[in-house]
């Protein structure tokens, strides 16, 4: 039996403005919106594809930030068996290190042989997560993923990434490990609002609590928007105006007559 | 305002005519009769003459033996009907009677195509006149003997006249099948509609025959005077005479013509209960158990209820279907009159409105008695070539194709409701996934943030910044009007120009009028049509919450398609509104007083009926009424009212990748209003519509020939005291975001 576990989690939704923390290291989170990071919904749908084809069982888990039920009730209505919610001490916004800890403790009680996440999230594009887990668990890791095929007895995979300049590579390497996903092999289902509404009324999201030991060592000095520099000229009113100017720029550049 | 002829009014007439004509026949030979005399007292016929006694037994028994044979054929299609759900259809008798009586009886939707209709009344005419002139002789001959003398005379010239003109209707049927050929009857079977007609030929040509005979045989010599009230009969007659037959041969010619002409008529009787010509009783069921509310309202159907059953929702087999679809899917006779205004057949998609019907009715025929067979055994197993409906039998494709315009109800003589199969298909295919990336990800962002655009619902009333004055938030203070003002013609900003016409002429008419700001989420009405039902109950249900925070008196919208979605579905939800669309608010105005226009345009100017303002709704006089009180010169397209065009955004189309692998219908829209001439400005009453055809006319390189322009610009345009130099020069009104480089 393959046993997937895809760890996923919440970044900021930008369909909005982001607002800067009055301290000035984190993000406003108090009014951020949450959407699941787009990476991570790609894993989940490998998983789901990978279930489809080989009744795998998958299991997701997410730490409790932001709104982290309504995207466990959505993977609930794609059709994953288990989905797990992980409380404990570790803050608004923890670090992929953090994460990583916490994620290994539940792992620890949970049957995997195959861990599918997202390769990075946009709210630190960092990267770490699936490698610091597969050191954690001892496994193999592949990052920049975008297909995995099982062989039958599910003791390996073979997986593919899109290296630069137009060359694929296939590897292979053997269960279990830990993949970072970058593309899933079809874009991610859509679920019907009526199967999302079904699962929140029938199905349940189990709950864990972890304790979060330590973390990466690094500390956000600050964030900030990027500054207007020299020579940068801003154009404002509304876009029919923008775009006048940017006529009238072009015009006086000589590239438009 | 002068209103152009449009072409429909000639075909019009000449259907009018036609059944003037008809009408005119008892009437005329009746007044010949009168004004003839009365010498003819004795003249009659012996019925079945020269015809052997038992034959008229053995007529009777295959009659009796006909009413069987054609009640197994309709009890066989009724227990496939069984297969579907309920759904109840016989409320408002007097309505259904009303409307059997006008579009069954009275041919009330044939007006279209003129040849066909003409061919149709003939025929249709001359069967049912003949079908009662047997009757009446069976009566005459069996029970009470009354033809006789001027009423004979009289009965005998109409018989003759209706048969003629059964002759000439099938004839010309001929000629349309075989030589004239539209595409439109592709779909054509040998046996169900080539055997049919032909068989239709032999029986009048044969009947015309024996008539003819016997009148040589029996009337010719000895009442002459008779004779010429069979004027058919008697020009037969006549030929054989002169050919020089004796009495002799003529009883056998005539015994030879009676013996085929009778089984030839009794097999097409027999037909009534199977083929084609079965249309005569289920076309007849099917107007009587139409739907009576107009298109708009057409999801409360059973047909299209909310989905219960959250394992299995969608049409994936038949018994998914409801009766009424499943009568429907044996009512089509294949005329192909549902493609001719559907924007996916003309733009090449897979789907035509005739093609699903079909798919639908063989797949019935062949699968559906052994699903009754099963059903009757109690087994669930297996059974033999049964398909899922939605994916398989009608691919993914052909289902997504449509534009939900409804083009194809409004064509069809029998109202088969196309559009309640496609909805119900769609659920399916989004259940499974089964969806355009860009339209998942539309539906995404319109559960995420309420809108269709992706974008945040804070920037909902932004549009607003354009103004120079403030517009109240209807959740804040109380508004007479709340205006309900929609997702394109919030965020895009194509319209949101528009947008701000209507709030300034709104705001210069004193109107009390206030919006939702970001408290307003999309309607939702696109978001049922492609099928994705809990999504639109959920945009419902915060919609209904907020409008009940607000105090309003009268909804009034932009878009027809919110128009419709508030109108007709959310009361089911328990939102119950006085709604209207814009152009009605306009119309109001510009007739009470509060807008004055400061002076006549005198424009040319084309309107085209949005399908949910319209066809769904039929709202098609307003906006009209409002070009009149401007003065404009209003040209009609060819394809207007009921029968407007599409401009292809409907049914989330707007939302999906282009699905045409011909021309786009904006674009033959704007080809067609081009055609009439001189035609300025394109003027349309729906945010998409601007958009659409602003983009049309582009593609179609027709910016220097015609301007798509809202209602409302025009309705601001007449109000503004001083003439603009741009018009002027009678050119196309530039847009404002247009430049020249």
């Amino acid at each position: 039996m393959l046993d997937i576990v895809v760890p996923i989690k919440q970044v900021p939704d930008l369909v909005e403005e982001l607002e800067i923390d009055p301290s000035g290291t984190a993000l406003g989170l108090e009014r951020t919106r949450f959407v699941v990071n787009e990476l991570d919904d790609h894993a989940l749908e490998q998983a789901l594809l990978l279930k489809e084809k080989h009744q795998a069982q998958v299991s997701v888990i997410a730490l409790d930030v932001g709104d982290v039920e309504e995207t466990l009730f959505m993977a609930l209505a794609k059709g994953v068996d288990q989905a797990i919610k992980i409380s404990g001490d570790f803050g608004p916004a923890p670090d992929n290190h953090t994460t990583a800890r916490v994620l290994k403790d539940v792992l620890g009680g949970l049957s995997h042989n195959l861990i599918l996440t997202g390769v990075q999230a946009i709210d630190d594009l960092d990267g770490q997560l699936g490698i610091l887990l597969s050191s954690y668990l001892d496994l193999p890791y592949v990052g920049l993923v975008s297909g995995v095929q099982i062989d039958e007895g599910g003791s390996k995979a073979t997986v593919l990434k899109e290296l630069p300049g137009g060359v694929k590579a296939e590897l292979e390497l053997p269960l279990p490990a830990v993949l970072g996903i970058q593309a899933a092999e079809q874009p991610p289902r859509y679920v019907p609002v009526s199967r999302v509404r079904q699962a929140m009324r029938t199905a349940t999201i189990e709950e864990r609590s972890a304790a979060a030991e330590g973390n990466g060592h690094i500390r956000v000095r600050r964030i900030s928007k990027p500054q207007v520099g020299a020579g940068a000229e801003l154009l404002e009113g509304s876009s029919e105006d923008i775009a006048e100017q940017i006529v009238g720029i072009l015009a006086d550049r000589g590239i438009l007559r | 305002m002068t209103v152009a002829p449009p072409a429909k009014s000639s075909k019009q007439a000449v259907v009018v005519a036609t059944y003037a004509t008809l009408a005119a026949v008892p009437i005329v030979a009746a007044a010949l009769i009168l004004a003839v005399g009365t010498d003819l007292g004795d003249a009659g016929r012996e019925v079945m003459w020269n015809i052997a006694e038992w034959a008229r037994f053995l007529l009777y028994a295959s009659a009796a033996v006909l009413v069987i044979v054609i009640a197994y054929g309709y009890y066989r299609r009724y227990e496939l009907w069984r297969l579907g759900k309920p759904e109840s259809r016989t409320d408002n008798w007097a309505e259904r009677l009303k409307a059997f009586l006008i579009y069954g009886i009275g041919q009330g939707r044939l007006p279209g195509d003129l040849y066909a209709s003409v061919m149709h009344l003939f025929i249709f005419w001359g069967w049912v006149v003949l079908f009662i002139g047997t009757a009446m002789l069976t009566i005459h001959d069996d029970f009470y003997h009354y033809l006789t003398g001027t009423t004979y005379l009289g009965y005998s010239l109409t018989l003759d006249i209706f048969g003629l003109l059964a002759l000439i209707g099938v004839g010309m049927a001929l000629v349309r099948r075989y030589l004239m050929r539209p595409p439109k009857l592709r779909l054509a079977s040998l046996w169900d509609d080539a055997v049919l007609l032909w068989l239709m030929l032999a029986i009048l040509v044969s009947g015309f025959l024996v008539e003819g005979v016997r009148i040589a045989a029996t009337e010719l010599e000895e009442n002459p005077d008779w004779a010429g009230w069979s004027p058919v009969g008697w020009v037969i007659a006549k030929v054989f005479t002169e050919a020089g037959a004796g009495t002799g041969l003529l009883q056998d010619i005539h015994q030879a013509f009676w013996w085929f002409h009778i089984p030839a008529a009794l097999a097409w009787i027999a037909w009534v209960g199977y083929g084609k010509v079965a249309h005569i009783v289920l076309g007849s069921a099917n107007i009587f158990t139409r739907r009576l509310s107009p298109t708009g309202a057409q999801i409360a159907s059973a047909a299209l209820q909310p989905i219960t059953d959250f394992k299995n929702p969608g049409v994936a087999r038949l018994q998914d279907l409801t009766w009424k679809q499943l009568m429907q899917v044996d009512v089509c006779v294949r005329c192909g009159r549902c493609e001719g205004d559907c924007p996916a057949d003309l733009n090449g998609s897979h789907l035509t409105p005739m093609g699903l019907i079909q798919d639908i009715h063989n797949y019935m025929s062949e699968v559906g008695p052994r699903l009754v067979a099963a059903q009757r055994k109690d087994g669930q197993e297996a059974v033999a070539g049964e398909r899922t409906i939605a994916g398989d039998l009608i691919p993914a494709d052909v289902i997504w194709d449509c534009f939900t315009c409804g083009a194809c109800e409004a064509q069809c003589p029998f109202f088969v409701e196309h559009l309640s199969f496609m909805v119900g298909l769609r659920r399916r295919l989004v259940d499974e996934g089964t969806l355009d990336t860009q339209l998942s990800d539309t539906l995404m962002g319109l559960s995420r943030y309420g809108n269709s655009l992706g974008q945040s619902e804070k920037l909902r009333g932004r549009w607003t910044e354009g103004l120079d004055f403030p517009v109240k938030d209807v959740r804040q203070e109380p508004a007479e009007y709340l205006w309900f003002v929609g997702d394109q013609a919030s965020y895009n900003p194509a319209a949101q120009e528009v947008t701000r016409a209507v709030a300034r002429v709104f705001n210069k008419a004193g109107l009390d009028f206030g919006i939702m700001y970001e408290g307003e989420k999309s309607a939702g009405n696109d978001v049922r049509r492609v099928g994705e039902e809990g999504l639109f109950e959920l945009l419902a249900e915060d919609n209904i919450q907020t409008l009940g925070e607000c105090q309003f008196q009268t909804i009034v919208t932009t878009d027809p398609h919110t128009f419709n979605a508030l109108k007709n579905e959310y009361p089911a939800y328990g939102g119950q509104y006085r709604i209207c669309h814009y152009t009605e608010l306009l119309a109001d105005l510009l007739e009470n007083g509060k807008l004055k226009p400061a002076r006549r345009l005198n424009h040319r100017v084309t309107y085209h009926d949005p399908c949910y303002l319209g066809r769904y709704n039929g709202v098609f006089d307003t906006p009209r009424r409002v070009l009149k009180a401007l003065g404009v010169e209003l040209v009609e397209m060819g394809r207007s009212r009921e029968r407007s065009y599409c401009c292809g955004a409907g049914g989330g189309h707007l939302w999906m990748q282009e699905t045409g692998r011909g021309e786009r219908p904006s674009e033959n829209r704007i080809r067609e209003a081009v055609a009439l001439g001189g035609v300025q400005y394109f003027v349309v009453a729906c945010p998409k519509d601007v958009s659409m055809f602003q983009d049309a006319v582009k593609t179609t390189g027709y910016e220097e020939e015609i301007a798509v322009r809202d209602i409302v610009d025009l309705v601001e345009e007449a109000l503004e005291v001083e003439v603009p130099e741009r018009e002027a020069t009678g050119s196309p009104r530039e847009s404002a975001s247009a430049m020249e480089v």
